[in-house]
């Protein structure tokens, strides 16, 4: 914001509202126990409201993984009694709705038109009061969850080094477990076995809602209590998975994939969501391996044309979150150029630190690409649940560019040297499952 | 692991097909319904012709660019198929300034995003950048739609992945199910050929001919800017002066000129046994953006189809117990036209119910006229996805801009609501009547052919094609042929020597080529034109020097060719035959084409070779050298300037139905190490000039020992 004043292209009346104005989170907690999170824009034509059971794949019990994710299709599916599901439901109020599992969290979102808000609101509490759990739904959710793994196994020839490296970097701890579950664990399945899980987990007081829309935190507060006030809180508290291991040395294995050339993935354990560190490491790992102008790409793909493409990615957990770097090798060249050329520039990072313009540059990029998803009520609404749900407190949201823009060159430079120490270092091969004559 | 996203509606998530149905139109529903803020933007036409509009929307620090040329596919020559999406694309590959790796490192310096994309009308360059960026963005952008430079280098690589991807698409059912139905719905006009046009086109396309399109239609009098987001007009418009004032106004091209399309019913088969659901569409031609029954079309859509359980179809589906198929319709809008698709994934013995379930939703629609209820529906449906798709500001700005080069009007957007809400049952009984006919059904299937065949049989006599087939809309693509070869001079034998130990060098060297007394060699091969194609596996074995043995399956059926020195055999459907003299003759001729052989031939200390010196094939520099055979013919080799590899050969050759000797082109890509040597993965073969056959190797094995077995003739 201040840069854009800088630049003289905004200013007075017309003048940028600041982040915290639009990420304004007011909080409260209805008796039962549910988060209420709500973002006030007067006059907003469009609103999204998101529901957030806290968890997910996370606190899934250890001999049934992939649960979260099979609730995340079960509750897509047709309501109790083989009504419309809430997706049909919203589709007709003009509106659009979507379900997705992440590491902490199942989340169903829907986006409509301001006056079909209550609408999304009741059936969001339909769906944690009566979740369609019978053996019918079982059986054909079980069977689309196996074809969308494997339409997924041969649309993303990564996943199964992804897959791997996870195994690696959290082992024994739910992280590691593959979101559809580990082989054979959902088969033995019964409803009551979901109804369990759905008694100890979708209930008010492992969720939180946000709403993004006109209203005001009180009528929000008043509209969520109307339909979810009366849902009974589980009470129960659920089993915080052992922490993973402190890693003492280098872990490797190899692995085969429809990959067509070999592919190295490099993956590092990080800070707790709401660590500090956090936001260094996503800067680490954007100067390591985001684009063309990456420390990776510039070695790599240009100097050793060792490599034909470069990336990584840094995931936020809320235990401990993920750095991972990959590289495809080009073909004839030694993979031992591409294993030292990471680990090299790894370190180069760690001991030297970025310059000032890689950081300024990596500040800007992360912000940028975070007002982009700001732009509408979903992501608005997304980020606050994120910041609420990840870093325990929604208020994080408008923060997070200035956090990013706090860290600095020493910052990343001690992340860098202690996350991505040579003893926390996991690496996965990916080799081609056809040779090809590739290699 | 990423979170995965769920659409509205599972069928929507599982569809890939369905979002390239839409592309046949970007957007169902073109404009805004009641936008909250800057309805009218600041508007302004610079000294060239640029129209420029601003939509101050202060709420983020992001300002968003969308410059609308209006120009697309439908002003490409149609052999040309995928010119207009490529050159958009390739304004990416830098600018007279900044070449494409230090553009990309402009716009990842700050987080900026930059694109280019064409549709059937018009072609789209968008920009989003920080606000306190603007300034610097904005200048680089002018930069890139106005002055790009097309590099020849990038724009080879550029090409082959487009071509990649187009031949992917058309192995994809549903993808390749779209395109047919576009063919059979709208012939070879613009809206019957794929945008981004098919592999055989697009292999053909030049970087000149980018430079030509851009310079017809990427131009100021012929574009319109908006510029959205933080920012006011006042303080931006100064800028965009800057940035675009010295784009240099031009004389626009013309509009390809429009074939009529078939408009008749037709059904189509592509042939892929081993699907486990048949991919079906089922299209009529409907009204184009600038109808006035657009809105009440799009109205229909919405309870005839769209993507809900309870539709006129759906229901119609459920009364025949065909709870397997997912279903689900769209109407998409072009200029001139548009067309209402059904797209099912079905188990194959359930594809004529759902052929039965349109025709007999069509057929309720004179019996049950649409309910009041129906149409609230349709009316709550249009506007929220109005509502919905133009919250961020560069979304309503392009609206905007598609209603203004649509000819909709500038009131469009502000006027929706109200249009949508005047909607009547009687305006889409109306749109029903006129376009929603069984007479002009198009059907494509793609499926096991046996299955489909019986099933579709009293709709038309079926075109079969195997999956992978072109569509037929798009035309062949003519190759220049060379002259005859070059003089002899001592000169021209010493630098063909020189381009031919370079070439041997870079694929490994002579000593490894002579090492490879046998190989396989599998992958698939294509066969043909538009009207007789064949995609299917192949197998080759070599054992130096002429004995050669192919294996392919055309149309389903398993093919057998064997060379054994001065003889040769032939096996298909059961029966062996003995090949004529002629044919084995011919057969030692093609296999120069394989490039071991060529390579180990032009190697040889007694080959005859002259240069004839530099030219530039396809956009990059090539060595030709003429090979003199002993035989009294020549090949014409071509050789990479750069990296010294076979790039193509060219010499005339026996066809197989006998007479004239024809013209053969074979280009050779995709070079890859196998054994140390460095060996084309891809030969695409251009008989007549016409592009025949293309190989593409997916395994290759160099020094396996074959067995004698391997060549003779299976027992009659």
């Amino acid at each position: 914001v201040s840069a854009l004043a800088a630049a003289g292209l905004a200013g007075g009346p017309a003048a940028c509202a600041s982040l915290e104005d639009v990420l304004r989170a007011e909080r409260s907690v209805l008796e039962n126990g549910l988060v209420v999170i709500t973002l006030t824009d007067p006059g907003a034509p469009v609103a999204s409201f998101q529901v957030w059971y806290r968890g997910g794949p996370r606190l899934d019990p250890p001999d049934h993984t992939g649960l979260a994710h099979l609730f995340e299709h079960l509750l897509s599916g047709p309501a109790a009694g083989g009504g419309p599901s809430p997706s049909e439901a919203v589709a007709e109020a003009g509106g659009g709705s979507g379900a997705y599992t992440t590491w902490d969290a199942l989340v169903f979102t829907s986006t409509v038109p301001a006056d079909a808000l209550e609408l999304c609101v009741r059936l969001e509490a339909e769906r944690m009061s009566a979740p369609p759990l019978d053996a019918k739904n079982l059986a054909r959710e079980r069977a689309r969850l196996g074809a969308e793994r494997a339409a997924q196994a041969a649309a993303q020839p990564l996943n199964p080094g992804l897959e791997a490296l996870i195994g690696l970097v959290f082992p024994g701890h739910p992280y590691a477990w593959p979101l559809f579950g580990r082989e054979g664990d959902l088969d033995s399945l019964t409803p009551a076995d979901l109804a369990d899980y759905a008694r100890s987990r979708l209930v008010p007081d492992r969720a939180t809602v946000v709403m993004a829309s006109s209203l005001s935190h009180r009528d929000a507060v008043a509209l969520v209590g109307r339909h979810f006030g009366a849902l009974p809180r589980s009470g129960a508290a659920l089993p915080e998975p052992p922490p993973a291991g402190e890693q003492t040395h280098a872990r490797g294995v190899v692995a085969q994939a429809s990959t067509g050339v070999p592919v190295l993935l490099v993956g590092y354990r990080g800070a707790p969501a709401s660590s500090p560190d956090q936001r260094a490491l996503e800067i680490a790992q954007h100067i390591l391996s985001e684009g063309s102008s990456s420390r990776l790409s510039r070695r790599l793909v240009e100097k050793d044309r060792a490599a034909l493409l470069v990336g990584g990615s840094s995931q936020e957990r809320f235990e401990a979150g993920l750095v991972s770097l990959y590289a495809y090798a080009r073909p004839g060249v030694p993979e031992a150029g591409i294993e030292s050329g990471i680990f090299t520039e790894v370190a180069q990072l760690a001991g030297a630190g970025p310059s000032p313009e890689e950081l300024v540059a990596a500040q800007e990029y992360l912000e940028a690409k975070y007002l982009y998803r700001l732009q509408t009520a979903e992501g608005r609404a997304q980020a606050v649940a994120q910041a609420s749900v990840l870093l325990g407190d929604a208020a994080g949201a408008a923060l997070r560019p200035a956090a990013w823009r706090a860290v600095t060159a020493a910052d990343v430079r001690r992340v860098a040297s202690t996350y991505f120490a040579p003893e926390r270092r996991n690496a996965v091969w990916l080799r081609p499952t056809s040779a090809g004559g590739t290699r | 692991m990423r979170p995965r996203r769920v659409a509205s509606g599972a069928l929507l998530a599982a569809w890939s097909g369905l979002a390239l149905v839409s592309a046949l139109v970007p957007a169902l529903v073109p404009a805004a319904a009641e936008a909250r803020t800057a309805d009218r933007p600041v508007q302004k036409v610079l000294a060239n012709g640029l129209e420029v509009v601003v939509f101050e929307d202060p709420r983020l620090p992001v300002v968003s660019c969308r410059l609308v040329v209006r120009a697309g596919s439908a002003h490409e020559a149609p052999a040309q198929a995928g010119l207009a999406a490529l050159t958009a694309r390739a304004l990416l590959l830098g600018t007279d300034t900044t070449d494409a790796v230090g553009l990309r490192r402009a716009l990842e310096a700050a987080g900026a995003e930059m694109s280019a994309s064409a549709s059937y009308d018009y072609s789209l360059a968008t920009l989003s950048a920080p606000g306190g960026h603007a300034p610097r963005y904005l200048a680089l952008f002018g930069q890139v739609v106005s002055r790009p430079a097309f590099p020849e280098a990038e724009w080879g690589a550029l090409r082959a992945r487009a071509a990649d991807e187009a031949r992917q698409a058309g192995l994809d059912p549903r993808r390749a199910a779209d395109r047919h139905l576009a063919a059979l719905l709208f012939g070879s006009a613009a809206y019957g050929r794929p945008i981004e046009g098919d592999a055989i086109s697009i292999s053909a396309l030049l970087a000149g001919d980018a430079r030509r399109f851009h310079e017809a239609f990427w131009l100021p009098n012929n574009a319109i800017l908006a510029v959205a987001g933080d920012v006011r007009a006042a303080e931006v418009l100064p800028l965009v002066e800057r940035a675009f004032g010295g784009w240099r106004r031009g004389t626009v091209g013309p509009r390809a000129p429009v074939p009529p399309a078939p408009g008749q019913s037709a059904v189509r088969v592509l042939d892929a046994p081993d699907v486990a659901r048949v991919s079906l569409r089922l299209g009529v031609e409907g009204p184009g953006r600038s109808d006035p029954d657009q809105l009440a079309a799009a109205a229909l859509h919405v309870l005839f189809g769209g993507r809900r359980r309870d539709s006129r179809v759906s229901r119609a589906l459920a009364e025949r117990g065909a709870g397997e198929v997912e279903v689900a319709t769209n109407w998409s809008f072009e200029a001139r036209a548009g067309g209402l698709v059904l797209a099912a994934e079905a188990p194959p013995e359930r594809v004529r119910a759902v052929v039965d379930a349109y025709r007999e939703a069509v057929s309720e629609l004179g019996r049950a006229p649409v309910s009041s209820q129906e149409m609230e529906l349709a009316r709550r449906v249009l506007l929220g996805a109005a509502l919905i798709a133009q919250e961020p500001p560069a979304e309503r700005a392009e609206r905007w801009l598609l209603a203004k080069v649509y000819g909709q009007g500038e009131d469009y957007m502000s006027t929706y609501a109200d249009r949508v809400r005047a909607l009547e049952p009687a305006d889409l009984q109306r749109v029903a009547r006129r376009y929603l006919s069984s007479d002009s059904l198009a059907v494509v299937a793609v499926g096991p052919r046996e299955a489909l065949q019986s099933q579709l049989a009293d709709l038309g006599p079926p075109r079969v094609l195997p999956l992978g087939a072109r569509s037929g809309a798009v035309p062949a693509v003519a190759i220049p042929l060379p002259a005859s070869p070059t003089r002899d001079t001592p000169e021209a034998r010493e630098r063909g020597r020189a381009v031919v130990v370079s070439a041997l060098e870079a694929h490994g060297g002579l000593a490894a080529l002579e090492r490879a007394a046998s190989w396989r060699a599998s992958g698939t091969l294509s066969i043909g034109l538009e009207e007789r194609q064949s995609i299917g596996p192949y197998a080759e074995v070599f054992a130096w020097p002429d004995r050669w043995r192919l294996e392919m399956v055309i149309d389903g059926s398993p093919v057998a060719r064997t060379l054994d020195g001065e003889t040769g055999w032939s096996a298909s459907a059961g029966s062996v035959s003995h090949l004529e003299p002629e044919t084995v003759a011919g057969l030692q001729l093609t296999r120069y084409g394989l490039p071991i052989v060529l390579l180990r031939q032009l190697g040889s200390p007694s080959a005859r070779l002259l240069s004839v010196g530099r030219e530039t094939r396809d956009g990059r520099p090539v060595d030709v050298v003429d090979w003199l055979r002993e035989d009294g013919g020549y090949t014409r080799v071509y050789f990479d300037a750069t990296s010294h590899l076979l790039a193509a050969a060219e010499q005339l050759e026996r066809a197989q139905e006998g007479g004239a000797p024809i013209q053969v082109l074979r280009l050779y890509d995709d070079e890859r190490p196998v054994e140390g040597i460095v060996h084309p993965f891809t030969t695409v073969l251009y008989a007549r000039h016409v592009r025949a056959s293309e190989h593409r190797m997916e395994s290759l094995e160099i020094g396996v020992p074959v067995g004698e077995a391997t060549f003779r003739p299976p027992a009659r």
